[in-house]
């Protein structure tokens, strides 16, 4: 049974676009059709270029934003059923830690207080108790206990995302959403970082959600990958697989566009990909990726390409893939752009 | 700890600002004598002796006497008591209605900040002090309904800030973070949004003390105030008003008791806004 | 040898806070040969800003001050110009790129007008056609697409990559020798950031002109660069050219921060992680600054400050150990 099974996810944002006065409305497609799940002690990935929806999914998740529609499925039961008393049995299984650790720690509330606040909330620990169990989570994480008296300021950003790590684990959690964790933090201490996430996951068996732009920390830190593109998922499978033999135009393309911390004598003009971004207010029709696709043909422009099995647990939506494998072996991008 | 590193560096810059240590010494020095009014004044402030009426400046009288002979130091000793009264309790008023409606319409925004807002939006249309002098009016000049008149009349400025602020506090991830662990909407805005969205609000204050003092002190002109025999500032440079030809100091000390302390709240809000947000200086 | 096109020796630079003074820059020195891209890399906060805030002489002082050093451009000394020649300097001889396209883009006035703007600072008397000629010109050399409506554009109608394209252009107006990109990338997307690198790369080669690289992420770094500079809480940790450094770094901290990188081409069952923090710079330890968290520091380490020394043709690295003694 997994821990979260979503179902064709929707989040449209009504927005005013242009002019000074009112300008018209329109909706924005933030998450347009996302359908993923995640089994106990395991990492999925989700991975895409800024503003393509991982946020808005993770949020989604966990009922922090109201979807437009879909189905949200948290251990077996979807979350519209969490209500009452149950409401707070889903707040303290499914956890978030953010990108920022210098706007998700309150700056008026002590180390202490924001770990202990969980316990209270939930009737974990009482009194005493508190101090105990906050210093212990503290400990977990890697940080004194006797810091727990300090305020978020007095700590470096490593530090806080610890903290912040400390209190999504406070209340004991079967799911973490982990959106972009390391982003602001430097590599030294990002390294810290994803070696402690990976401890806390071995030692209790949770579940992650771990949500970034950086493909090697996905890599790195995920068991399974999703790859994300205007809203919509265009590859997921196992990282061996994905990353080894990605199938989607998109994943390859990213794949090779990102800077390798070694020197090879590939230059990196012969692999770019072309254009902008284009904006979630109009994607493009049929393919949401044909306006920079290298493949793409005259369907991609009209027809929407289906999500499908391409091997088992390998699932991507292209139409050319079938065809475009052959060609992988060599260069996709012979030409700068 | 925090607080108290942020607090003692907030402190030490209000320190190294000339204009605002100035702000606080007037302050301070208002303070003192409004509280040990009995204490410091040489004469009763409502003790009326007609043979000394208009008696000039003497060792006696260090500001002189006033039209019924009542000594004018001690009468503005003891107006800075009333006037304390009055900045205080209106300023209690518009803070706890305007930070609640503020703090209410900022963080759920939608219809209820529209309703909130639209009747702000009516409160400031009435000019200037026309309000305070419509609720006086209406309720009867006294003491009391002149602190309710003016605590109304800044209900406004108190709720527009807050709400501003909270907007602004809102958006941050901790207040996502307070949701995700279960907190509930009054402990979100308790303990997350308005301790943060709080400098705005302390800025305000110390200004609109000095803003209050300015409207009692119109009020008391119009003779919509405090009714004498209290005494109390604006009242007295109302009154003083009539002998301006044939005994001008009897209006000066009023008036520049008014001047003084409307310029030590002024200087100090300044220094304060500069000390907790250094980087809009420049 | 041709002479170096810039070179910075023995620069030291504090700031001056209400905390206490930061010790910013330390003896740092580094040279850029003509035609050459050297890549600045290491963590925030080491002193990467300042240092080409420096050579563009932009330090803000106070709070800041030059206590010490030497900043040759071309053979003049930039840190005794007067203004107006550090004015003319700027912009002419050598330009920079931020890393945040938007707030170094004046939001009321057409791209096309800001790019002509750079233009005119350093040549008051062109006229009007062909200074548009110029700016088209320009628009088309970055790869801006529809050259002539988008010079009629507004910072806030375009994407994030297509205003680091305009900066790159109004930097490149006057042919400058020397161009400063600080961090040109790290707001960008991954695909984004390729066309960026690459339309950087191309312009050096067909200009020509040096490029002083900044960058935190030794990825983009190692695709970029010449020769890596590598600095560590205001001192310069190791100089090498770029196959010398990724291959064989000498300095421990190189060595921890190419160990804590994950890699798409291949599996890390863990991170190999630097231990501790970053010293405080108002508050630096005696000895290597590196030292608590160094696994091979040695007895001297804790006394003495290593400097930058050879350890074989063109690589330099400051570390006792390395240098054995
Ligand atoms: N509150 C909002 N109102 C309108 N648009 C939004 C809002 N939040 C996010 N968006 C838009 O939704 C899209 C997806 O955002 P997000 O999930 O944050 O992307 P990511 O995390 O992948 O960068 C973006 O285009 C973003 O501008
Ligand atoms: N204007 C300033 N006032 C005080 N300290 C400064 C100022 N500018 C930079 N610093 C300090 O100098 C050090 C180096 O900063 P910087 O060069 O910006 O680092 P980076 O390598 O991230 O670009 C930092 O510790 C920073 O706090
Ligand atoms: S469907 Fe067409 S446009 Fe989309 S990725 Fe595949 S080939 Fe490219
Ligand atoms: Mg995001
Ligand atoms: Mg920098």
């Amino acid at each position: 049974m997994p821990v979260l099974d979503a179902e064709n996810l929707v989040k449209l944002y009504p927005v005013r676009t242009g002019g000074l006065f009112g300008g018209r409305k329109a909706l924005l497609r933030a998450v347009d059709g996302v359908t993923l799940s995640i089994e106990r002690g395991e990492t999925l990935g989700l991975v895409g270029e800024s503003g393509s929806g991982k946020s808005t999914v993770g949020m989604l998740c966990l009922g922090l934003l109201e979807k437009t529609s879909g189905t949200i499925r948290f251990l077996d039961r979807p979350i519209e059923d969490y209500t009452g008393d149950d409401a707070r049995i889903f707040r303290r299984k499914a956890q978030i830690v953010f990108q920022n650790p210098f706007a998700s720690l309150n700056p008026r509330m002590i180390i202490r207080d924001i770990i202990g606040r969980v316990l209270e909330i939930h009737g974990l620990a009482h009194g005493r108790d508190i101090g105990a169990r906050v210093g212990a989570l503290m400990r977990e994480v890697g940080l004194r206990e006797d810091q727990m008296t300090r305020y978020p300021h007095e700590f470096s950003g490593g530090q806080r995302q610890r903290i912040a790590i400390a209190r999504a684990l406070a209340s004991d959690p079967e799911l973490v959403v982990l959106d972009e964790p390391t982003s602001a933090l430097d590599v030294s201490v990002q390294a810290q970082i994803l070696n402690l996430l990976q401890d806390i996951q071995a030692a209790r068996g949770l579940a992650y959600l771990f949500i970034s732009h950086n493909l090697a920390v996905i890599r790195h830190a995920s068991t399974r990958a999703a790859v994300m593109y205007l809203g919509r998922l265009v590859e997921t499978a196992r990282k061996e697989a994905i990353f080894a033999r990605p199938l989607h135009p998109y994943t390859q393309a990213l794949l090779s566009s990102v800077p390798k911390p070694f020197v090879t004598d590939e230059r990196m003009e012969k692999k770019i990909i072309a254009g902008d971004i284009p904006s979630p207010l109009t994607p493009p029709p049929g393919c949401r990726f044909h306006t920079r696709c290298r493949y793409s043909e005259d369907r991609c422009t009209k027809e929407e390409p289906q999500w499908r099995e391409v091997e088992p647990g390998h699932f991507a939506a292209c139409h050319r893939i079938g065809e475009i494998e052959e060609s992988r072996t060599t260069n996709p991008y012979p030409e700068g752009g | 700890m925090a607080d108290r590193s942020q607090g003692s560096l907030v402190a030490r810059r209000i320190l190294r600002n000339p204009i605002a240590v100035a702000g606080l010494a007037i302050i301070l020095g208002y303070l003192f004598i409004a509280a040990f009014a009995p204490h410091i004044a040489p004469f009763d402030p409502t003790a009326q002796d007609l043979s000394r009426s208009f008696a000039p400046i003497s060792a006696g009288n260090p500001m002189g006497c006033d039209e019924f002979g009542r000594d004018i130091l001690s009468r503005i000793i003891f107006g800075a008591r009333t006037s304390l009264i009055i900045q205080f309790f209106s300023v209690c008023i518009a803070l706890v209605i305007g930070v609640f409606l503020g703090a209410l319409g900022g963080y759920f925004g939608g219809r209820l900040d529209e309703a909130i807002m639209r009747v702000m939006d009516v409160l400031l249309a009435f000019p200037g002090i026309l309000l305070a002098l419509a609720i006086v009016a209406m309720l009867g000049p006294d003491l009391r309904n002149l602190i309710i008149a003016i605590g109304v009349y800044s209900i406004p400025q108190f709720a527009r800030i807050t709400r501003g602020s909270v907007i602004s506090v809102r958006q941050n991830d901790y207040v996502t973070a307070a949701r995700a662990i279960g907190e509930n909407q009054s402990s979100i805005i308790l303990r997350y949004v308005l301790p943060n969205a709080i400098s705005p609000i302390i800025i305000q204050t110390t200004l609109r003390m000095a803003t209050v003092l300015l409207t009692a002190a119109g009020l008391g002109f119009l003779g919509l105030g405090v009714q004498p025999p209290e005494p109390e500032w604006g009242t007295m440079l109302s009154n003083a008003r009539m002998y301006l030809r044939s005994a001008p100091m009897v209006a000066v000390f009023p008036g520049l008791s008014i001047m003084l302390v409307v310029l030590g709240f002024n200087f100090f809000g300044d220094g304060l806004q500069d000390a907790l947000n250094p980087r809009l200086k420049e | 040898m041709t002479p170096p096109l810039l070179s910075v020796s023995n620069l030291t630079v504090h700031f001056h806070t209400e905390a206490g003074v930061v010790r910013a820059l330390e003896d740092i020195s580094f040279s850029i040969a003509p035609g050459e891209i050297l890549g600045l890399v290491g963590e925030t906060g080491c002193g990467k800003s300042v240092t080409a805030s420096c050579v563009m002489r932009l330090i803000p002082t106070p709070p800041g001050r030059i206590v010490s050093g030497e900043i040759l451009f071309d053979g003049r000394d930039i840190l005794s110009m007067s203004d107006e020649e550090v004015r003319l300097m700027r912009g002419r001889d050598m330009a920079m790129i931020f890393q945040d396209p938007m707030s170094s883009l004046n939001p009321v006035f057409t791209t096309g007008f800001q790019v002509g703007e750079a233009i005119v600072t350093h040549e008051p008397s062109i006229a009007r056609e062909p200074l548009r000629a110029r700016v088209l010109d320009l628009f088309r050399k970055v790869n801006i697409a529809d050259p002539e409506t988008s010079v009629n554009r507004y910072p806030h109608m375009m994407s994030g990559g297509m205003k680091q394209r305009v900066m790159i252009a109004m930097a490149l107006s006057c042919g400058p020798k020397l161009l400063i990109a600080d961090e040109p990338t790290t707001a960008l997307d991954v695909s984004i950031q390729a066309q960026i690198l690459t339309l950087i790369r191309r312009l050096q080669r067909e200009e020509g002109s040096s490029v002083l690289l900044i960058s935190h992420d030794l990825g983009v770094i190692a695709s970029m660069a010449d020769r890596v500079t590598v600095m560590y809480a205001g001192s310069i940790a190791e100089t090498a050219r770029v196959r010398d450094l990724f291959d064989d770094p000498q300095h421990p901290y190189t060595r921890g921060l190419l160990g804590a990188i994950p890699r798409l081409d291949r599996d890390q069952g863990r991170l190999a992680v630097i231990p501790g923090t970053l010293p405080n710079l108002m508050n630096l330890p005696q000895g290597c600054k590196f030292r608590e968290r160094c696994a091979e520091a040695l007895p001297v380490c804790a006394e003495k400050r290593p400097a930058l020394a050879e350890i074989r043709p063109g690589h330099e690295a400051a570390c006792h150990a390395r240098t054995g003694r």
